[in-house]
């Protein structure tokens, strides 16, 4: 009677297990570590309908944050300014060319809102809230990135769920005084890293309950 | 009163219990509640498995079909120019109006970004002070219909056609200049009873220019007898106003002050606040109600003694309690009133006291007079004028008057000719002898719910030229030659008066979201005079009224307050005429009913009303407070007639299984599904009117049982003679009475260890309340769960998990207390609005997947032909020891610091074990795309519909898609935002000040009887409670420490007449 396997199949068998569970290791792997938001979320910078620059307002010309995003110390939502913010400025600009060319011209005389890209996106079952962090001292880097040095906006955290525990079971690294909230350069000096441990201890740390952010 | 079965004084045993079935402890429904889910609950609506395979292989494809890997793009839209006072993501609140037949209410609504979400009531408001009915809240529903009409309709060649507001311009200008030349003669119009005072000034402008236009008002739910009999009593444009707050003892003969009608959020809040017992001392200024009824209303479940008679004996209880009043106890008219003397030698004359409970009758007397000046006889709509008009002579001579009750004068004389107006009667008269030739009609439906015997509608037919002004095609609107469609009240300037006479400016929170325009504005344009918004029109009318050197200053404040102040109707001095009650009275006949000549009460519907709340699908969905059915209506018979006609009806497999019957009144055959109901009078019957619409939209349409075709007269709606022929059919009808039942059988096995107190509600006497105030709190924890603590001396009950502590950091905890709730469901419609808690059908209630995450429970005790009813209201109670938080496989429901037991809905992958073991049964889940949020796949109809309806959703509560579980949260978006707000202001978020946090359900409670706080903070109003004698916790044998108590119910009864409460 003939051999119905060939001789290699000796060794394929040993081998083989460790090759199917090596291959599993693999794609689970694979989805572990590439399909998480870090790689799926992070450097996520979408073409926006006006090629507003946040490193020539904030960080040329040094314009606070806070002087547009005026409701992150009020309200969950830290606020897109609305086209009258712009105008506020640029009417009194001697060149008014740029409001033309870029559409909020139009969009003042038309009354259509600028239809911006969300770049930073939460599920619909996550609240969060600006005045929340931004009255702790958590900075707007922190979470953003340096928005100051960039041309086009782009994420640059991942924002993923386990991202938000990392800093809600130890935030005593990301705080800082609520006027440095908006500093993109801010580093807790030796004095204030005591303090900050001091703080994060009192302020009985932020919630890790789900009801904190899920409702 | 604590054990499930126990013996009366009288040895008569004694039961909870929640219907017929349940009382008899029926094989079926002892099975049906045994199962873990209630019968057909996880079934698949008529789906055998096969084909339940293909669906299964056809979701999978498309599931393949519709995930893609980039996430989907998002847009932010800014505002081009920012409204000053709008914060995205903080709600701003506007005071404004709903005017409702039974006077306007003030009410705030909540707005995010310029869309109304929700309505609570206004604090300023003296009628509301906060507090909202189930109709003030549901009308926020209304604006979202998406059933309401989106342009004009006009009759073209036969067929009703689209038409652009163009046309109706053009054809108004023509048509109504050709009728000012003919100084309006055959111009009719007919409005409802509104009292706003700019519709009235437009009406006398309308008046001027067309001299020979007839005004006609048609009002189903106005109380045409109520308002008589003020009249006959106190004199012309009386209104009675009545203080429940100063009322000790009360009797409510046929009446319902609580569920709807004038002022009944007033008279819940007072009734409610004499049940206020916190300890033993506080039983002597506790009120004491007594109900005389044929049907059972909420008075009925709230009374302490309950007397059943039949209507027709109605009058005759009157004469009787009169002549007890003034032979037994000397209660004497004022000889100076106008026919004191004869009135008074008509009550002496001993009348028939036949079919009436003299020894009930005797307390009540008695009680009445020994609390002079704090007694109120309280009459029904359903009673005839000299009735009502000699109960208010009654309550002046037992000294209310200024005291449990005042009198108003309705001195607006506009207001006063539109309330003389003539009727649809006059109308239809009108209408029949063809004077009138075009004939607008206003906010009115009178093809539908106007008294069928006056063929409104065929009559109709005979004015050439007929508008309907409405925000649907309604029944009339689809009979007339042009519909136009009308705004709702949240989207136009406008002013209405409160049932005292308190003007409210009603303030658009938006802009007419179909095109709409307001009643106003088409008023406008009839007289000539151009109105693109109707805030000009009036602020002209508030000017007359209230002008001063700051017009502004007072219009911006009457704005924001949400009511004019001392705008109300005067106060008048006392006036009595006895003459007209004697002359009114004659000798009343009375009628006892009996199986062949039954009596047929027809009253309106505690959630629809006539008909007008018929496309509200909150209302349809809500439970009635008493019997507990929902989408429908259903003859009430009581359970003695049941049995001698043999009616089998009763809850099978979940549904409520009704018997037809064929009812003839007057001739006229109509035929209804039967609802045993105990506690009615043996043999009167009850219906509601309000249902089986044909036009109502998509939600009412086809409802229930249409009944208005008995009616020819509001004023009538008592009938006798009435027979009855049972069917050998039947229909299923929707209960809740059933469902979520906790009660007895499902906690069997732990009852056998140890303890038989465990009844969910528990009641107390308030005598036995004073001797033994822990009466209530008797169960406690059995010893089998009691641990022996090292460093504590007294065992205490087992912990399951230590992973939080709850003595530290602020603990939610909440007390309803029993005792001040009514029963009337704004709690519910409130929990509803709040937190987007979606509606499900009648066919998904029958298999009891209703989504309400707060229900009321009502229970029965006592006798079935006379049995006295709980109300209690049932949300998650946050057990510390939570059942349903091990089960879960996914840990998507866990306990926060604070103590709330959290749901994680992004978490839930729909296993159901935690419902399972909930021992309340307060988790609701998902079947089905319920709130169709769905982005696989939402039929277009459907889509199409959910355009304006989700406009209504909460942004602050996750909108929940299908297979999730969910449940009660406490409102924790509103602890959220509390927190929010504390941190922005810079102060403890962590320790949050006592009322920060008010959840939806106390929020709107009209009689304060819920109550949601921090329980670690010794002097918060919620741990105040917490040590109050009477708190108890549900099944607390369980050792699953609820952080929701409850404070039992007390009765009040009067220690001569034990019958009416057990007295263990």
């Amino acid at each position: 009677m003939p051999q119905i396997f060939p001789k290699w199949i000796n060794t394929a068998t040993k081998v083989l297990p460790f090759a199917l569970l090596g291959s599993l290791c693999f794609v689970v792997f694979v989805f572990w570590y590439w399909f998480s938001p870090k790689h799926l979320e992070v450097g996520y910078q979408p073409k926006q309908p006006i090629p507003f620059s946040h490193k020539l307002h904030a960080d040329d010309l040094g314009i606070d944050c806070m002087l547009c995003h005026n409701m992150a110390d009020k309200s969950p939502h830290a606020g897109v300014p609305p086209t009258q913010t712009c105008l506020n400025c640029h009417e009194h600009l001697a060149n008014k060319d740029t409001l033309k060319t870029s559409g909020i011209s139009q969009s003042w005389s038309s009354g259509v809102p600028i239809a911006w890209q969300r770049v930073h996106q939460m599920p619909d079952y996550v609240y969060f809230s600006h005045v929340a962090h931004v009255s702790a001292g958590v900075g707007c880097v922190s979470c953003h990135g340096a928005v100051d040095q960039m041309e086009k906006v782009r994420q640059e955290k991942p924002l993923s769920m386990s991202w938000c525990l990392e800093c809600h079971r130890n935030p005593a690294p990301h705080l800082r005084p609520v006027q440095e909230v908006t500093n993109m350069n801010y580093h807790q000096s030796e004095s204030y890293k005591k303090m900050a441990l001091e703080r994060a201890k009192n302020m009985k740390a932020p919630v890790e309950s789900c009801s904190g952010c899920h409702r | 009163m604590t054990r499930m079965e126990k013996t009366s004084a009288h040895g008569e045993k004694l039961t909870y219990w929640r219907s017929v079935d349940n009382r008899r402890r029926t094989e079926e429904y002892l099975s049906s509640i045994e199962n873990e889910f209630a019968e057909g609950m996880t079934d698949i609506s008529s789906m055998d498995r096969r084909s339940m395979l293909k669906v299964m292989g056809a979701t999978m494809a498309l599931s393949g079909l519709g995930v893609s890997c980039r996430r989907p793009e998002d847009k932010i839209l800014p505002y081009v120019k920012q409204p000053e006072d709008i914060t995205p993501g903080i709600a701003n609140f506007f005071a404004t109006a709903h005017p409702l037949p039974f006077g306007a209410n003030g009410i705030l609504v909540e707005s995010h970004e310029g869309r109304p979400t929700k309505i609570e009531g206004n604090p300023s408001h003296p009628e509301n002070l906060g507090k909202a009915s189930v109709f003030n809240q549901a009308s926020i529903l209304e604006l979202y219909d998406p059933d309401r009409s989106r342009h004009c309709v006009k009759e073209h060649a036969g067929q009703r056609v689209a038409a652009e507001w163009a046309e109706w311009d053009k054809f108004a200008i023509e048509h109504f200049a050709a009728l000012k030349n003919k100084n309006g003669a055959g111009l009719a119009f007919l409005t409802d009873c509104d009292l706003s005072p700019t519709f009235l000034r437009m009406k006398n402008l309308v008046q001027e220019k067309f001299p020979s236009a007839q005004f006609f008002t048609h009002e189903p739910v106005r109380q045409k007898t109520v308002e008589d009999g003020a009249a006959m009593a106190f004199g012309d444009n009386a209104r009675v106003r009545y203080h429940f707050d100063n009322a000790k003892v009360i009797l409510s003969l046929f009446g319902d002050p609580f569920s709807f009608g004038p002022d009944h959020l007033r008279h819940l809040r007072g009734f409610s606040k004499n049940r206020e017992v916190h300890k033993p001392a506080d039983v002597s200024g506790m009120n004491r109600l007594y109900a005389v009824e044929a049907d059972y209303s909420l008075a009925g479940t709230n009374a302490d003694h309950r007397l059943r008679l039949p209507m027709g004996l109605a009058t005759n209880f009157l004469r009787a309690l009169a002549y007890e009043l003034r032979a037994t106890f000397g209660v004497e008219l004022d000889a100076s009133i106008p026919g004191a003397q004869l009135l008074s030698a008509f009550i002496s004359k001993p009348p028939s006291f036949k079919g009436i409970d003299r020894r009930f009758l005797g307390v009540v007397a008695k009680d009445l007079t020994m609390r002079k000046g704090e007694a109120l006889i309280f009459g029904g709509e359903h009673l005839p004028k000299e009735a009502l008009a000699l109960i208010h002579i009654l309550n002046v001579a037992l000294g209310g008057f200024n005291k449990t009750f005042d009198v108003l004068t309705v001195d607006d004389k506009d207001a006063v000719a539109h309330l003389k107006a003539p009727g649809i009667k006059e109308l239809v008269d009108e209408l029949n002898a063809t004077k009138i030739t075009t004939l607008v009609m206003f906010n009115v439906n009178p093809a539908y719910d106007a008294p069928r015997k006056l063929a409104f509608s065929s009559a109709l037919k005979k004015a050439p030229m007929t508008i309907h002004v409405g925000q649907s095609v309604d029944e009339t609107g689809a009979l007339c030659t042009w519909h136009v469609p009308s705004t709702h009240f949240l989207e136009h300037f406008a002013d209405a008066r409160s049932y005292d006479g308190h003007i409210t400016l009603v303030q658009p929170l938006i802009n007419p979201l179909h095109n709409a325009r307001s009643p106003l504005q088409i008023l406008a344009q009839i007289i000539g005079v151009d109105a693109k918004t109707t805030q000009p029109l009036v602020q002209e009318t508030f000017r007359a009224k209230f002008g001063g050197p700051n017009f502004e200053k007072d219009w911006a404040r009457a704005l924001h307050d949400g009511v004019v102040n001392n705008s109300g109707f005067s106060k008048r001095s006392l006036s009595l005429n006895a003459a007209a009650v004697y002359a009114g009275f004659g000798e009343t006949k009375s009628r006892t009913p009996t199986k062949e000549n039954l009596e047929l009460v027809v009253s309106f519907d505690r959630r629809v009303l006539d008909g007008r709340f018929s496309n509200h699908s909150w209302l349809q969905e809500l439970p009635d407070p008493v019997t507990k059915q929902n989408w429908g209506n259903a003859l009430l018979m009581s359970p003695v007639l049941a049995r001698e006609l043999r009616v089998k009806s009763g809850v099978r497999k979940n549904a409520y299984v009704a018997d037809l019957a064929n009812v003839t009144v007057d001739g006229k055959a109509i035929q209804l599904p039967i609802f045993v109901m105990p506690g009615l009078s043996d043999y009167s019957l009850v219906v509601s009117l309000g249902y089986g619409r044909q036009r109502a939209g998509e939600v009412g349409s086809g409802v229930g049982v249409d009944v208005y075709d008995w009616i020819a007269d509001f004023s009538h709606r008592v009938f006798q003679d009435v027979k009855i022929e049972r069917l050998d059919t039947n229909t299923k009808l929707s209960s809740t009475q059933e469902q979520f039942a906790m009660n007895g059988d499902t906690v069997q096995e732990v009852d056998t260890l140890t303890l038989r107190d465990r009844d969910p509600a528990r009641v107390t006497a308030a005598s036995d309340y004073m001797k033994e105030p822990l009466r209530a709190k008797k169960a406690g924890i059995p010893d089998s769960l009691l641990v022996k603590e090292t460093h504590k001396k007294e065992p205490v009950p087992l912990q399951v998990t230590d992973a939080w502590d709850y003595s530290r950091d602020q603990q939610w905890g909440m007390v309803i207390d029993l005792a001040k709730c009514t029963g009337c469901n704004a709690c519910v419609v409130a929990c509803q609005s709040e937190n987007n808690v979606p509606v499900v059908g009648q066919e998904q209630v029958i298999r009891g997947r209703l989504m309400h995450w707060l229900r009321v429970d009502r229970y029965f005790v006592g006798d079935v032909k006379a049995p006295q009813a709980i109300s209690q209201p049932v949300p998650c109670q946050h057990c510390e020891n939570a059942p349903c938080e091990p089960v879960c496989p996914v840990a998507a429901t866990s306990h926060d610091k604070e103590g709330l037991n959290v749901m994680t809905y992004n978490r839930c992958v729909g296993t159901r074990y935690c419902a399972n073991n909930c021992p309340y049964k307060v988790r609701r889940f998902n079947y089905f795309d319920f709130t169709h949020t769905g982005n696989l796949h939402v039929e277009e109809h459907i889509a199409e519909r959910q355009k304006t309806i989700k406009l209504q959703r909460n942004p602050d509560v996750t909108v929940r898609y299908r297979g999730v579980m969910e449940k009660c949260t406490y409102c924790t978006q509103r602890i959220q935002e509390a927190k929010m707000k504390a941190r922005g202001e810079g102060s403890d978020h962590n320790n949050l000040k006592d009322g920060a946090v008010v959840p939806a359900c106390a929020q709107t409670c009209p009689s304060d009887a819920i109550v949601f706080g921090n329980i670690n903070d010794e002097n918060s109003r919620v741990s105040r409670l917490k040590k109050v004698d009477r708190n108890y916790t549900m099944l607390d044998i369980l050792n699953v420490r609820p952080r929701t108590s409850y404070l039992s119910m007390l009765r009040n009864p009067h220690p001569d007449l034990v019958t009416y409460v057990d007295k263990v």
